[in-house]
């Protein structure tokens, strides 16, 4: 098949990927049969608690495993109409940090601790741009104002362990945006982050996406920082997805209960003062397990007798766009029922 | 007993082996030892291999396979005692750096880094050169310019340790000084100083048969595989087997401690597994998950 | 505020020295808190506020420069030996991170059981038991007692650490960010639990935190600090009804909405950059040099003016700005 790379087509496409990764200790699947798409400028936020594989899911295809790691991939993540999971090591270099950025969730463990930032940021442009050593250096000047840092020339030659948090994150952001990526991925890029950093942190990617015109996938646990920067959200659990959508559709239309669990989880400054706090009962199960039915059933209100044989489908949720898929029956039939 | 456990699984057996029976000559080298390798039999001098002496004798007539096992004995013995020393006292030093800090680091610290800075071979050298050549003496130098390394060692993981958040918990809980140095920060130190030993040993093996060698360490008519060396090298020609024979015997308890040394470093970082270990994995899995 | 509390900070000063540069870092400057029995407090502000080094200063971890810790009307820095040893005690520690703060070489067992000794327990049977109703108390089955923490979840290894820390029958605990390092769906069970030792224990809570939703909801009163100092202070209706102190309205301003649309429609204050250098803080307010409304008159020391009973803010301007309008 012949794919031609306009703008029509998704610059990411994912189609039944499933990921088996084996260690000396143990094997875990943590992504099984999940497909999305990313569009062109598209933001789409993957949301998950810990161990759902949201991270291996977006950096398995890449070759960024832990070393020690063995992993198998089955499926395909086009990107850009080049299947990354048949592309040798050296063609997955040059997308890696060029057509791809990646930002880590920690940026002090990202970073070369002994390096100038200038020097760090300057080697990829020199490496994907092809620029001078000394244009590299000066493109690394404009991507620290870029990205926000006061004062980014004396910057250029400050080391990792001289700034803060915040702006080691900044930091790293320059640096997954040197190479001109078209897509960004950033893995938990506020986890580590003070509210008002995190906010700060956003607004930029926001910004970022705007002016360079990038497609972004952004990975959270936490699904009150999608709301003002995604326009696709997607809500993973136990290596599958759960529900997929507008940011509209999943965050105000959710048919998912573990959708539902995790938005009533985020603290609001609505809940009462005193009164309990609501999250998920729990926690999610051994992915290195088999798993019969709904891999949510035990930590689900809405289970029923049915819910443990099968695994739910992903279908389209009744009375919203086709756009909008979620994996229960047994809500999407109320649904369908009240909707009749 | 799960300890010794984990360590066979990780070094292997062939490693093992090699070891303990270097360990078991040195324990039990008296009842094995064919003859006593100090007496001397003029009439039987400088005989090579044989069936009264497996391994010949020297020229002296002292039965070569006992000398070699007495050797093994001088030799471990002494590596024992140097590790034992330099391993107690670095580490005292170290936990008391790294536990208090401050100056009292500042200045611990600055002596043993002094200490490191200066070869270990010549710090024993300058202090057997000044309290005479003898066994105790060596033993006793060799201690002395080990304790920086392994004060070194244990200060990086006291000192990494004391800040911990487990640590400070035990502090909140009113747990005494006493108990945290000794049942917990000295403890997470002996396993960084346990492996560096087992990797160690066979450089001070070597040292010892240097110091020997350079006849400033065992004397004779004690047997010792670097003291053998000096005393053969005159016959060299005519009975080479005197020189090679301890020379091997060294070479190879080197190799093995310092293959244990390494087995046991790769145990803590593992590998990827084997084609086929991944292989047989893939298909048990697929069977767990699949079904 | 509240003289009759259970511990009252009376204008604690911890300053450091910094190793490298030997210049003095006032990271608690003059800060005044009361906890009273079975009162959960909030203590809020970004990362280098010193809200953590004021919590280190009340069980001990950190040395103060000046002031007063007085608990049960004694004051802890003139009690030496066994009466400090026994006031300490009662005033437990949380982290923030649970994994390094379980010792990877015990179970959680030997863990519990260790605190009991410390804490004076002598009979081996009588630990087992207690430990057992610890684990129950912090909602974890008695089978777990033979794991080690890397076998566990995060929300499971700081329930390890809170039954730990319950071993010493506090009276108070002092939580540094207990729950920001676990994932946003696990927060609500250790927040409850806090609750329910509070319900049930009478336990009093220093709740210390950056995010001032999670506060909001379990504190009954909140501190705000900024380098070094208090900026507001106020029941937690008052304070998240009225915030008058700008920096209060800023950290509000930064909590995101789940809901995109309200998301979209709102104004948001993003404060520029970070916490100054509490090496040389700015004179007068400390927030000025970061307020989006400072004025000439905040390089004075801002009087700390009185909004409404228990509602105290810092602030020249103090109920006259409005950042960030709250939607209710």
């Amino acid at each position: 098949m012949i794919q031609t790379v306009g703008s029509a087509s998704p610059i990411l496409d994912v189609r039944n990927l499933t990921v088996t990764l084996h260690t000396p200790k143990t094997s875990v699947r943590p992504v099984d049969r999940v497909s999305y798409t990313v569009n062109r400028g598209e933001v789409l936020a993957i949301v998950g608690e810990s161990g759902s594989g949201k991270t291996i899911l977006n950096l398995a295809p890449l070759g960024l495993l832990p070393a020690g790691v063995d992993s198998d991939l089955e499926g395909s993540v086009k990107f850009e109409g080049q299947d990354l999971l048949t592309s040798g090591e050296y063609k997955l270099r040059a997308v890696r940090g060029g057509g791809i950025g990646v930002i880590f969730q920690d940026p002090l463990s990202a970073l070369n601790p002994v390096r100038k930032i200038g020097r760090q940021i300057a080697e990829v442009a020199e490496e994907h741009l092809k620029l001078t050593p000394r244009a590299a250096e000066q493109r690394a000047g404009e991507l620290l104002s870029l990205v926000g840092l006061p004062d980014p020339l004396s910057r250029l030659q400050q080391y990792p362990h001289e700034l803060s948090g915040g702006q080691r994150q900044r930091v790293g952001i320059a640096i997954s945006i040197a190479g001109e990526p078209r897509l960004l991925i950033a893995d938990e890029p506020t986890t580590a982050l003070d509210v008002t950093v995190q906010a700060q942190i956003i607004s930029l990617l926001k910004d970022l996406q705007r002016r360079l015109k990038m497609a972004i996938v952004i990975i959270t646990h936490d699904i009150g920082v999608v709301s003002g920067l995604a326009s696709k959200v997607a809500v993973m659990y136990a290596g599958r997805l759960a529900e997929i959508g507008s940011v509209d559709d999943v965050l105000t239309r959710s048919v998912h209960p573990y959708t539902l669990g995790l938005l009533n989880s985020v603290p609001t400054l609505k809940a009462p003062i005193g009164s309990r706090f609501s999250g998920l009962p729990g926690s999610p199960p051994d992915l290195s397990r088999r798993i019969d039915g709904c891999a949510f059933t035990p930590r689900c209100s809405h289970a029923i007798p049915g819910c443990e044989r099968g695994r739910p489908p992903l279908v389209h949720a009744p009375g919203d766009g086709p756009e909008h898929l979620a994996a229960c029956p047994v809500v999407m039939n109320k649904l369908a029922l009240e909707l009749a | 007993m799960k300890a010794i456990k984990d360590l066979y699984k990780a070094v292997g057996l062939p490693i093992c082996l090699l070891i303990g029976f270097f360990i078991f000559i040195a324990v039990f080298g008296k009842y094995l030892s064919p003859y006593d390798p100090n007496a001397q039999n003029l009439l039987k001098a400088s005989q090579t291999f044989g069936a009264e002496h497996w391994f010949g004798t020297d020229n002296l007539g002292r039965d070569t396979l006992s000398r070699l096992i007495a050797g093994a004995r001088t030799t471990l013995f002494g590596v024992t005692l140097v590790l034992l020393m330099a391993g107690t006292v670095g580490m005292l030093i170290g936990t008391i750096s790294g536990y208090f800090g401050g100056w009292i680091d500042e200045i611990l610290m600055r002596i043993i880094d002094f200490g490191l800075s200066v070869p270990s071979l010549v710090v024993a050298l300058a202090i057997v050169g000044v309290f005479g050549p003898d066994f105790w003496n060596m033993i006793i130098a060799l201690a002395i310019a080990w304790v920086p390394i392994y004060a070194r060692l244990t200060r990086g993981v006291v000192a990494a340790a004391v800040n911990q958040p487990y640590i400070e918990s035990l502090r909140v809980l009113g747990a005494s000084r006493t108990r945290i140095i000794v049942k917990h920060l000295t403890p997470a130190a002996l396993g960084s100083v346990l492996i560096y030993a087992s990797a160690d040993a066979g450089v001070l093996a070597l040292n010892i048969a240097n110091l020997s060698f350079l006849g400033l360490g065992v004397q004779p008519p004690q047997a010792e595989w670097g003291q053998m060396l000096v005393a053969a090298l005159p016959y060299l020609e005519e009975a080479p087997r005197l020189v090679i024979l301890p020379g091997l015997s060294l070479t190879v308890m080197v190799i093995g401690f310092n293959l244990l040394g390494e087995a046991i470093a790769l145990a803590k970082n593992p590998r990827p597994m084997s084609k086929r270990r991944l292989f047989q994995r893939r298909r048990e899995f697929l069977k767990e998950i699949a079904a | 505020m509240m003289s009759g509390g259970l511990i009252n900070i009376v204008d604690l000063k911890t300053h450091f020295r910094d190793r490298r540069t030997g210049a003095e870092v006032k990271a608690c400057d003059g800060v005044t808190v009361s906890i009273g029995e079975g009162e959960i407090v909030g203590l809020v502000g970004e990362s280098g506020c010193g809200k953590s080094t004021l919590g280190r200063t009340i069980v001990g971890l950190e040395r103060p420069t000046s002031g007063k810790i007085i608990f049960r009307g004694e004051d802890l820095l003139s009690l030496r030996g066994r009466r400090l040893a026994e006031s300490r005690r009662q005033i437990q520690y949380i982290f923030q991170d649970p994994y390094s703060s379980l010792s990877t070489r015990q179970t959680i067992g030997q863990a519990i059981d260790e605190a009991l000794v410390i804490n004076g327990e002598k009979n081996a049977k009588a630990r087992r038991k207690r430990t057992e109703e610890l684990l129950a108390a912090v909602g974890l089955p008695t089978q777990i007692m033979d794991r080690y923490s890397r076998e566990m979840s995060g929300g499971q290894r700081q329930r390890v650490c809170i039954a730990r820390a319950l071993a010493a029958n506090p009276k108070v605990l002092i939580c540094d960010e207990p729950v920001s390092s676990l994932d946003v769906s696990i927060r609500a069970q250790i927040m409850n639990l806090f609750l329910q030792l509070r319900d049930e224990m009478g336990m009093a809570c220093l709740l210390i935190a950056h995010d001032l939703a999670v506060v909001r909801q379990a504190a009954q009163r909140v501190y705000v600090m900024y380098l070094g100092r208090l900026m507001e202070i106020g029941e937690s209706g008052a304070l998240y009804g009225t915030p008058s102190h700008p920096y209060t309205q800023a950290l509000l301003s930064a909590i995101p909405d789940t809901d995109p649309r309200q998301e979209r429609a709102r104004q948001r204050v993003l404060l520029n950059g970070d916490v100054p250098s509490p090496v040389n803080p700015p004179t007068g307010c400390r927030f000025r040099t970061r307020c989006p409304t400072a004025q000439a008159i905040c390089e004075t020391s801002p009087p700390a003016k009185v909004m409404g009973p228990d509602h105290i803010a810092a602030c020249h301007f103090a109920g006259e700005v409005n950042l960030a309008p709250t939607q209710h």
